[in-house]
C-alpha cells in the first residue's frame, strides 16, 4: 500500500480555518472542524524536564493527559481521577506506559497553564467525503497561541493529501519556534550530565577545577528538590555528583596539595554519612513490588513488616538529611568548597599540577584499566567476593575517570568503550546489591524484637528473600564473569590503547611543558 | 484472509444493505475490512460517499492486478476501505477471463491486497456471470439475503440446482431472511417452511426499517447513525453469526 507519509506543521497562531476554506474553494473541497472548546490544562514536567527534551509536552486537562510530540505524534489516555507524582501511580494507558518508559523515578511537577484545543479536521470532497484527516493541537497562553497539525492521509486519496499540505505549507508561520518559546513556558534547564570544556594542554589543575566546578553546580541544584522529598533522584544526583568530586580529586593524584586533598575528603565523607542509610532505603522501597514478586505469597505478610521497618528507617534517615542541608554549617562548607574551586591558580598544588590535561588523564585512564584488567584476570568461579568488591570499586573509579576525562577525546570511541564498562558495571552492582541487602535483611531481624507478634512471620520472610537473593547473587556472579572476557578481550585492550595510548614522545614532552 | 460474498440472484432484496452493513461491523469487530463493490450499478459506494474516479473508468483497469490495488478508498469508518464501483465494471468478468487457469482467477486478483485486510466482503452483482462463478468457486462463505416471499424462496431453489449442477459447494450457502415483515402471515410461513428444509439458514434476520431505507439520506451504514434501532442492530448480531459461522 502505497500511502504517502504524514507531515507536519507548526505555527506561532491559531488555525485559520476560514483563510484555508477560501484556499480550497477552488478544489471544491472544504476543510471541517469539530467546534471544540478550549480546556484549560496544565503543563507538567520533571525537574531535568525530560518530556521537553523528548520534543514533547505532557499537558494534563480535566479529562484527559495528553503528551505531544511536536516530530511525532499525540498521545492521551482519560486524566486520572487522584492527585498523582510519578509514572507508576498512572493507571494502566499508552502516556502511562511512555512516562513508565522514559522516567520511572521522577516526580512531575507543573511548568505552567495551559488552554488546549483539540480537534481532528477533515478534507471533505463535495460528495462529504472525508478525503484525508488533519489532526490538529491549539495551545494557547495569555496573548500567545501555538498550534501543530500532522496530517493523517487516506488510502486512495494521495492527491487529496497533496492538495492539503501545500496549503498548510503556505499558512505555516515561524515553524521553528517550539512551543515553550511561542508559550513562555520555563522548562528548567537541569541535566545530571552538564557538559565540560576542557583544553587539552591547559595545565591539569585547571582542569580539575573546571570538573570539580561542574559537579558541584549539579549538587547544590539538587539541594532544593532533595529538601522537599520531591522524588528519589534528588538525593541519588546529589551523592553521584559529590561521589564524582571525590573521586576526581583523588583520582587526579598529585594536581591537589596532599593536605588540602585530606580535608576534602574528610569534609565529603561528613558530608555524605548521613545520607548513606537514606539511599539505601530508598533503593530497598523501590523494588518493593520486585521483592514481593521474589517470595511466595505466604511469606508476604511478614515482607509487609519488613517495609514498615525499612519506610520507618527512611523517614528518620531523611529527616537527619533535611536537618543537616538546611544547617549553615553545611551551606559554609559546601560555598567553601566551591570557592577553593573557582580560581585554579589559588588551588594549593602538588607535583602533577600543571601538567598538560590530555596527556595526564590519558596516563591515568590507561593505568586504572590495565589496573583493572589485572584484577578481572584472576577471577574465576572460585574468587571470593571481596575480590569482585573490590574490582567493583576500581571499575567504578575508572568509568568517573573516563567520563571526567571524556571532553578531552573523541566522544564517539569514548562513549563505546563506556557502553563496555557499563555492561559489566550493571552486574558488578546488582552482584554487590544483592550482598548488601543480606545483610541489611539480617540487621533487620536483630533489631526488631523476638517477642513480638509479628516477629515469626518477619523471619520467614527474611529467610525466604535471603535465599532468593543469594541465588541472584549466584547468577549475577555467572553474569560477571561472562562480561569481563568481553572486557579484556584483545579488541577492548586495542581499543583504549588506541584512546589513551598517545605516543611516548608527546606525553614526554607534554609531561614537562608548563601552561603559562 | 477470509473471502465473504454477499449475493442474490434476484434483484432489490436489500444485498446492498446487507454487505456495507455487514463490512461495517467486521470492522468495528476488530477485522481489517474490504469492501468490494462489484455490482455495477451498485450503491455500496454511494452509501459510502466514494465517487467512481476517472482512473476507475479506464477499459485498461483490469489488466493489472496493481492497479486493483491503487483503486482502493479508505472509507470515513475505521478499518474500513472500498473497492469502488465503475460503469465499465462488467470489465471484471473479461479481466478473469483472460487470466490463465479459470480456478484462482479471483483469489490472483486479491493478490496484492492479501495480506492487508481480515475480510475481503464482495457486494454481488445479481447474475450468473463468469464474475459470479468465480466467487462461487473461491469465497469461504456466501450469503445470501432472501425477503420471505413464494417468489424469492424461487430463486434460492434455483441458486442451490445450480451449485449443484456446476458441483459448487452448497455448504458455503448461508440464506437470511431480509427485509422481513412481522405483519405479513406470508412472510412469517415462508420463513418456517424454509428453515423446515434448510439448517444452513441464519438465525438472525432483518426486519423491514425505514432506518435502512434512510441510508440513502444519511450516505452512511445505518449501523453507523442508528445502530441502537432493533432493525439496524440486527446486522451486527448477522455479522457476529457469520463470523462464529467462519471461524474469523
Amino acid at each position: 500500500m502505497n500511502l504517502p507519509a504524514s507531515q507536519t506543521f507548526m505555527l506561532s497562531a491559531g488555525i485559520n480555518v476560514k483563510k484555508i476554506n477560501a484556499i480550497l474553494k477552488n478544489a471544491n473541497m472544504t476543510l471541517a472542524g469539530n467546534a471544540c472548546e478550549p480546556e484549560e490544562g496544565t503543563v507538567l514536567d520533571t525537574f531535568d524536564a525530560t518530556v521537553h527534551k523528548s520534543d514533547a509536552l505532557l499537558i494534563q486537562t480535566e479529562s484527559d493527559l495528553v503528551r505531544i510530540c511536536w516530530s511525532g505524534d499525540v498521545m492521551a489516555q482519560a486524566a486520572p481521577e487522584s492527585e498523582w507524582q510519578f509514572a507508576r501511580d498512572l493507571p494502566q494507558g499508552p502516556v502511562r506506559d511512555l512516562l513508565l518508559d522514559l522516567l520511572p523515578l521522577r516526580a512531575f511537577t507543573p511548568v505552567g497553564q495551559v488552554a488546549i484545543i483539540r480537534d481532528t479536521l477533515r478534507l471533505l470532497d463535495d460528495e462529504e467525503k472525508t478525503c484525508c484527516r488533519v489532526e490538529s493541537v491549539t495551545l494557547s497562553r495569555g496573548e500567545n497561541t501555538w498550534s501543530w497539525l500532522r496530517t493523517r492521509p487516506m488510502r486512495g486519496y494521495t492527491d487529496s493529501h497533496t492538495l492539503i499540505c501545500d496549503i498548510l505549507k503556505k499558512v505555516e508561520k515561524h515553524k521553528d519556534r517550539l512551543p515553550a518559546e511561542v508559550l513562555n513556558l520555563r522548562f528548567s534547564d537541569y541535566t545530571s550530565k552538564p557538559a565540560i570544556r576542557l583544553s587539552e594542554n591547559a595545565p591539569a589543575r585547571k582542569s580539575l577545577c573546571t570538573i570539580v566546578q561542574t559537579f558541584l553546580q549539579v549538587t547544590r541544584r539538587n539541594e532544593p528538590g532533595l529538601i522537599d522529598d520531591l522524588d528519589t533522584e534528588f538525593l541519588h544526583q546529589w551523592r553521584v555528583s559529590l561521589r564524582k568530586v571525590r573521586s576526581v580529586l583523588t583520582l587526579f593524584k598529585g594536581v591537589v596539595a596532599t593536605e588540602t586533598l585530606d580535608r576534602l575528603k574528610q569534609d565529603f565523607k561528613d558530608i555524605m554519612q548521613d545520607t548513606n542509610l537514606m539511599r539505601d532505603r530508598d533503593v530497598y522501597l523501590l523494588s518493593k513490588d520486585d521483592y514481593f514478586a521474589l517470595v511466595p505469597p505466604h511469606a508476604h505478610p511478614g515482607l509487609e513488616v519488613l517495609f514498615e521497618l525499612l519506610q520507618q528507617d527512611r523517614d528518620e534517615a531523611f529527616g537527619k538529611v533535611k536537618a543537616m542541608l538546611e544547617s549553615k554549617a553545611y551551606k559554609k562548607q559546601i560555598k567553601s568548597i566551591q570557592k577553593l574551586f573557582e580560581n585554579p591558580k589559588a588551588l594549593p598544588k602538588g607535583p602533577k599540577a600543571d601538567a598538560p590535561s590530555k596527556a595526564f588523564a590519558a596516563d591515568l585512564v590507561l593505568k586504572r584499566y590495565k589496573k583493572v584488567c589485572k584484577l578481572a584476570g584472576n577471577i574465576t568461579d572460585k574468587t571470593p567476593d571481596e575480590s569482585i568488591h573490590e574490582l567493583r570499586i576500581q571499575c567504578k573509579k575508572l568509568r568517573y575517570l573516563i567520563e571526567s576525562a571524556q571532553p578531552l577525546f573523541n566522544v564517539k570511541q569514548v562513549k563505546h568503550l563506556l557502553k563496555t564498562l557499563k555492561g559489566l558495571q550493571a552486574h558488578l552492582g546488582s552482584f554487590n546489591d544483592q550482598s548488601v541487602q543480606q545483610a541489611t535483611l539480617a540487621q533487620c531481624l536483630d533489631r526488631y524484637p523476638s517477642t513480638a507478634p509479628n516477629a515469626k512471620a518477619l523471619a520467614e520472610s527474611i529467610g525466604a528473600l535471603t535465599a532468593m537473593l543469594y541465588r541472584k547473587q549466584l547468577e549475577e556472579r555467572r553474569m560477571i564473569i561472562e562480561n569481563l572476557s568481553r572486557f579484556y578481550s584483545p579488541d577492548t585492550q586495542d581499543a583504549f590503547n588506541a584512546l589513551f595510548a598517545l605516543k611516548n614522545t608527546t606525553t614526554k614532552q607534554a609531561n614537562t611543558r608548563v601552561d603559562s | 484472509m477470509k473471502l465473504i460474498a454477499c449475493y442474490s440472484n434476484k434483484g432489490g432484496v436489500g444485498k446492498t444493505a446487507a454487505s456495507v452493513n455487514l463490512a461495517y461491523a467486521s470492522a468495528l469487530s476488530g477485522n481489517r475490512t474490504l469492501l468490494c463493490d462489484l455490482d455495477p450499478q451498485g450503491a455500496s459506494g454511494f452509501y459510502f460517499r466514494v465517487k467512481p474516479s476517472e482512473k476507475l473508468k479506464s477499459n485498461t483497469f483490469f489488466e493489472g492486478t496493481k492497479k486493483f490495488a491503487n483503486a482502493i478508498r479508505e472509507s470515513d469508518f475505521h478499518n474500513l476501505d472500498l473497492l469502488p464501483a465503475n460503469m465499465s465494471f462488467r470489465g471484471f468478468d473479461i479481466f478473469l477471463s483472460r487470466m490463465k487457469k479459470s480456478r484462482s482467477r479471483l483469489n490472483k486478483a486479491l493478490k496484492p491486497v492479501d495480506g492487508e485486510y481480515d475480510i475481503v466482503l464482495l457486494d454481488c452483482p445479481p447474475n450468473i456471470s463468469l464474475l459470479s462463478e468465480n466467487i462461487f468457486k473461491v469465497a469461504d462463505c456466501i450469503v445470501v439475503p432472501v425477503i420471505p416471499t413464494t417468489l424469492s424462496q424461487r430463486t434460492l431453489e434455483q441458486l442451490y440446482e445450480f451449485f449443484k449442477k456446476q458441483g459448487y459447494k452448497s455448504s458455503k450457502i448461508f440464506p437470511f431472511f431480509s427485509m422481513v415483515q412481522q405483519s405479513k402471515s406470508l412472510h412469517l410461513e415462508i420463513m418456517e417452511e424454509i428453515r423446515a428444509g434448510n439448517k444452513q439458514v441464519l438465525n438472525t434476520w432483518i426486519p423491514f426499517s425505514t432506518h435502512i431505507e434512510r441510508m440513502g439520506v444519511h450516505r452512511a451504514p445505518a449501523l453507523s447513525y442508528a445502530g441502537k434501532e432493533g432493525a439496524v442492530a440486527a446486522y451486527a448480531q448477522l455479522w457476529q453469526e457469520v463470523q462464529k459461522g467462519n471461524r474469523i
